[in-house]
């Protein structure tokens, strides 16, 4: 009999295992809740100084937002998405009074210049970043993209793809209520 | 649409799991040869049905179908098509997937090479193969369908991790799998027989090359994530201990011991319950390491997703399997009977040492990396660092080492004390010789090293002493020994060439981490400095664009006696699409040694940050994981293994040429 009871000690064993992994678990899960979403949310601009499309047209610095809360939309004369939300981001800037800055993304110019005379420039100013060089430095995973900065000068807000009504209505506006308090 | 085929083929392996899971038991009960040959045939078609849900996963991230969830989130357009590929398995969901082919794969190994099986233990071993399936296509297909699509499909992926995005890693994952795997198969060949209530040498010699297969490939996983740790982490070192390396190295532990445990029961039919024990705990700990690593309970580099609903799931999917077969073996294991009476000092003997080694490292290695945990139940946090590791694994392996070059000599049943001694006096000689000129040129290093450098030099001795002895030195002359050395079966050159591996291994240990000799400094172009022996110049550096990542890529020669001999070009790279940095070590290897330069950020004086490490037989560790591997190969392709009797008696030396 005390043989038997020798074979069941594997099984004790996992056993107890298994009642320190069921705890594990949910420990586990309250420490992954500390983990913030976006590696850029929460801290300030990165440095970068971009020329515009046109020598006479306002350039974007790292200066420039500061000072009151404003938008920083990535885009391209190349990407479908970018057209689509773009009489939103028109409608942001002339109906709700946003200032909204473009920073073209991974393009020329030339096709950014002819890109927002054919569909309207909503945007206090342009940067044109043709080497991708201070999108990665924002952390750009493609375009268009959409950050919400503060007066200081800090990240609040990432939003990817194309700006909908609804993150419009339901996040940037509320946000932009509460910073410009 | 074909997104919706790989879904549809995933639903349809899981009912035919099901079938395989329970028809085969039942029919295999009642002795009825229908039923049992239908384990094969679902075994066949369950394959086919996941590989056809691979490929069309695969399609998806070949073609950037962004309207999958699974693509979105691991995959960017402008990913070269190999990480497209390896992006498959590069995340939660993919990885799952490729864990269910693997198994279905080995079923069909199964089913096609097991023709010489009994059907009943065939039968019952593919349906145990069928639940484990069951189990996991139900984890696939409810809590983690990489075929979920999404309503509005975003122009671009989010991207692997740029960690990922690696040819060592890509091929890393595949490898461990069909290593951690095929112990899936070893594991239900020990519950079918519990089942069976009949465990002896036909057995043991069916198992063995199910586990050396597994263990082959668990070898070259390893060494593979081993290798990637080392160049692509940027700090020269090739294992740190972290909770998922040792999720793999505790099935390869257990597998070695495995491995000649079953040896044991071939040849002597002892060792049986343990032997069995050892096939269901191996695959237990390939279980518990995909359990570590996708619930997020122990901190790593490796987890990919924190979700407590999933955790639960596999951790009663854990339950189950491991659970259940264990209550099997409480219940049938105390009625195998033990045969072979055997001496202490005797091959049986060693090889019961040997076990008792390899299961009392993997107990401590186990304990340690789950310290975290247990102490956190008690709200106190710990972390267990390399260095207690390294104290109670050092010596063990030592001994574990020593052990391993008498071992082999001694004879079934009863050994010759004597005799393994009077052979054994030249090696031990030799190795004394041997490491007091490793001592002179070492000097001052470090001490520890040199009982490192003595313990490959013995192994490799006593390794070559067993092969004389086999092939019947000292009665033949030298020419007589080396051509009966050659006619030796392959199990026992598999042996000799996986030994010499581990002895490899052991050099490249020593030299890759207590005798190198490393230096950081910021160099500006145009800077010299020194390393062992070599000059090293910086002439500059530039920023460079890959495919979807900038690079700082930073050009530096070393010369020896004034003559350039090699140029270096370490990157620091940083993805475009999460700004993530990875380090890309320039390493030339030579065939003592490695040199290792990275290139760090720049300073305020426009210089950058370098190291360079010197590295002495760094480029073992990989030369013997392959020897070890090549040694597993050899062995499983001795003809023994594939047909004949088993054999009672130690090998015969007039083996008829193959």
């Amino acid at each position: 009999m005390s043989k038997r009871v020798f074979f069941l000690v594997p099984f004790l064993v996992l056993f107890g295992l298994g009642v320190a992994f069921y705890f594990g678990l949910f420990a586990a899960a309250e420490r992954g809740q500390r983990v913030i979403p976006d590696a850029m949310v929460g801290k300030p601009v990165p440095n970068f100084d971009l020329a515009s499309y046109r020598s006479d047209q306002p350039g974007l610095n790292t200066a420039d937002l500061k000072g009151q809360p404003q938008l920083v939309n990535f885009f391209a004369s190349w990407c479908v998405p970018c057209l689509a939300e773009h009489p939103l981001i028109s409608k942001l800037a002339e109906e709700e009074g946003v200032i909204v800055n473009g920073i073209g993304y991974s393009d020329t110019p030339e096709n950014i210049e002819n890109w927002l005379k054919r569909h309207g420039n909503p945007y206090a100013r342009v940067g044109v970043d043709e080497t991708r060089r201070i999108g990665v430095d924002w952390g750009v995973s493609g375009v268009p993209e959409t950050y919400l900065v503060d007066a200081e000068g800090k990240i609040v807000f990432k939003y990817g793809g194309p700006l909908t009504r609804q993150v419009i209505k339901e996040e940037i506006l509320p946000l932009m209520k509460g910073l410009s308090r | 649409m074909i997104a919706e085929i790989g879904h549809f083929a995933l639903i349809l392996a899981l009912m035919v799991a099901v079938v395989q899971g329970t028809v085969p038991f039942i029919a295999a009960a009642k002795n009825h040869m229908g039923g049992m040959r239908l384990a094969s045939s679902a075994a066949i078609a369950q394959f086919l049905c996941l590989a056809v849900s691979f490929a069309a996963l695969t399609h998806a991230y070949v073609t950037s179908d962004f309207s999958l969830l699974n693509v979105v989130n691991n995959s960017h357009s402008l990913k070269p098509l190999l990480y497209k590929v390896a992006g498959v398995w590069g995340n939660h969901e993919g990885s799952l997937l490729l864990w269910v082919l693997t198994l279905t794969l080995f079923g069909l190994l199964v089913a096609v090479f097991g023709r010489a099986l009994p059907p009943g233990l065939k039968s019952r071993t593919l349906a145990v193969q069928g639940l484990i399936s069951v189990g996991f296509l139900i984890f696939v297909l409810f809590t983690s369908n990489p075929f979920e699509r999404i309503p509005v499909p975003p122009l671009e992926g989010g991207d692997l991790n740029p960690l990922l995005q690696d040819p060592g890693l890509a091929f890393h994952p595949p490898m461990l799998y069909l290593g951690y795997v095929g112990l899936s198969i070893t594991y239900s060949f020990a519950v079918a027989a519990l089942i069976e209530g009949k465990v002896d040498a036909a057995w043991a010699r069916w198992v063995r090359p199910w586990a050396l297969l597994a263990w082959v490939f668990l070898t070259g996983g390893i060494a593979l994530g081993s290798w990637w740790a080392y160049y692509e982490l940027g700090w020269g070192g090739f294992w740190f201990w972290d909770p998922v390396e040792n999720a793999s190295f505790m099935p390869w532990l257990i597998a070695t011991a495995l491995m000649h445990s079953a040896i044991v029961v071939e040849k002597r039919d002892t060792l049986k319950s343990w032997t069995i024990l050892l096939a269901i705990v191996g695959f237990s700990m390939s279980l518990i390491g995909t359990f570590l690593v996708r619930s997020g309970v122990l901190t790593s580099v490796h987890a990919f997703a924190n979700d407590p609903e999933r955790g639960v799931f596999i951790l009663l999917l854990l339950m189950i399997s491991i659970g259940g077969s264990l209550l099997i073996y409480a219940w049938r294991a105390p009625n195998l009977q033990g045969g072979g009476y055997f001496k202490l000092v005797s091959r049986e003997g060693a090889l019961v040492f040997n076990n008792m080694l390899l299961t009392v490292i993997t107990a401590l290695v186990f304990l340690f990396t789950l310290a975290p945990l247990i102490f956190e139940l008690f709200e106190k946090q710990i972390t267990v660092g390399p260095p207690m590791f390294n104290f109670f694994f050092v010596p063990l392996t030592t001994i574990l080492v020593l052990a391993l070059g008498v071992g082999p000599l001694l004879a079934w049943k009863r050994g010759d004390w004597a005799d393994a001694k009077r052979r054994l006096r030249l090696a031990l000689l030799l190795t004394l010789i041997l490491t007091a000129l490793s001592a002179i040129v070492v000097w001052g290093r470090d001490a520890y090293a040199l009982v490192g450098v003595a313990l490959a030099i013995w192994l490799t001795l006593a390794v070559i002493v067993e092969m004389a002895k086999k092939a019947g030195w000292p009665r033949q002359s030298l020419s007589g020994t080396l051509r009966r050395a050659i006619r030796l079966p392959r199990a026992s050159w598999g042996m000799t060439v996986a030994h010499i591996g581990v002895a490899v291994v052991i050099a490249g240990a020593t030299g890759a981490s207590l005798l190198t000799v490393d230096k950081t400094l910021s160099m500006r172009p145009g800077d010299r400095t020194t390393i062992a022996g070599f000059e090293i110049e910086f002439t500059g550096a530039e920023e460079v664009n890959g495919p979807n990542y900038i690079a700082l890529r930073g050009h530096y020669t070393a010369y020896a006696d004034g003559q350039a001999v090699s140029r270096f070009e370490p990157e620091r790279r940083r993805y475009i699409a999460n700004g993530q940095q990875t380090t890309e070590a320039a390493i030339e290897t030579h065939s003592w040694y490695d040199l290792y330069v990275v290139i760090g950020d720049q300073t305020k004086n426009g210089g950058y940050v370098t190291r360079l490490y010197h590295k002495p037989l760094a480029p073992w560790l990989w030369l013997g994981s392959i020897l070890m591997m090549l040694g597993g190969i050899l062995s499983l392709t001795d003809r023994r293994l594939r047909v004949g009797a088993p054999r009672r008696a130690a090998a015969p030396i007039h083996q008829p040429a193959e």
